[in-house]
C-alpha cells in the first residue's frame, strides 16, 4: 500500500479546491438520488462559497461558509450521492458519503421534498494517508 | 493598496515572472475584489498548466520510447553488420 506524505495529501486536497474554483464563478453541489454518480434525479443544487473550500490541513479540506442551502428543491426524493462541479459544469468531485449528521456531505436530512429548503450542514473531503 | 498591487489586479503576472520572494505582503494589502480576481485567474492557470504538463509528459514519454526503440534497432543493425563482416571472411 502506498503511503501519502502530508505534503502530498495537502497538495491533492488543495488541487481539488483549485479545480473547483477554476471557473469564472462559484462551484456548486448537486444532490441526486441513487448511488450511480451523475445519474438519478437532481433534487437540489447548492452554490458554494468562492473560494469553495479552506486550505487543506493533513489532507482535509472543509467547505467554506456552511451551512448552505437551496431555498427550493427541484424534486422530491432521497439523497444518494453528491456531485461537485466548477461553474463551467465540469465535474470535479463526487461521492456517496452523504448522511444526515454524518458523511462528507453532512445534511440536515436526506429526505427532500420539492420546493422545500435543502440544507447541507457541512462538507469535508479527505485525502487519506494511504491508498 | 500599493501601486504594484493595483497593477497586479488588472494584469496578473505569470508565475515565471515571480522568481523572487513572497507576494504575501502585497496580497495582504489588496482588496477582496482584487484578490478574488487574482485567485480565480490563478486557479484557471493552475488547471490549464496541469493539463499542459500532462500533454507534455505524454509527448515526452512517446518520444523517449521511440528513441529507445531506434537505439535498439541501430544496435541490432550494428550487430548484424558485424556478424556479416565476420561471416564474409570465412
Amino acid at each position: 500500500m502506498a503511503v501519502h506524505s502530508t505534503a502530498l495529501r495537502n497538495a491533492q486536497a488543495n488541487a481539488v479546491t483549485t479545480l473547483l474554483d477554476a471557473g469564472s464563478g462559484a462551484a456548486f453541489i448537486q444532490l441526486r438520488t441513487g448511488t450511480s454518480i451523475g445519474a438519478g434525479t437532481l433534487l437540489a443544487t447548492i452554490t458554494c462559497a468562492d473560494p469553495s473550500f479552506g486550505s487543506a490541513s493533513t489532507g482535509v479540506i472543509t467547505g467554506a461558509s456552511f451551512p448552505r442551502s437551496d431555498s427550493s428543491a427541484d424534486n422530491s426524493g432521497t439523497i444518494g450521492h453528491y456531485v461537485v462541479l466548477d461553474s463551467d459544469s465540469n465535474t470535479v468531485l463526487s461521492g456517496t458519503s452523504v448522511g444526515a449528521g454524518s458523511g462528507e456531505c453532512n445534511m440536515v436530512t436526506l429526505s427532500v421534498t420539492a420546493t422545500q429548503v435543502v440544507t447541507i450542514n457541512s462538507f469535508t473531503y479527505t485525502i487519506g494517508a494511504g491508498s | 493598496m500599493t501601486k504594484e498591487a493595483a497593477k497586479e489586479e488588472t494584469n496578473p503576472r505569470p508565475d515565471w515572472a515571480r522568481a523572487s520572494g513572497s507576494k504575501l505582503a502585497e496580497y495582504k494589502s489588496m482588496s477582496i475584489e482584487g484578490l478574488t480576481k487574482i485567485y480565480k485567474a490563478k486557479c484557471a492557470q493552475f488547471r490549464d498548466l496541469n493539463n499542459e504538463v500532462a500533454e507534455i509528459r505524454g509527448v515526452l514519454h512517446a518520444k523517449q520510447e521511440i528513441a529507445t526503440a531506434e537505439k535498439t534497432v541501430q544496435a541490432v543493425k550494428g550487430k548484424h553488420a558485424s556478424n556479416a563482416g565476420t561471416g564474409g571472411g570465412l
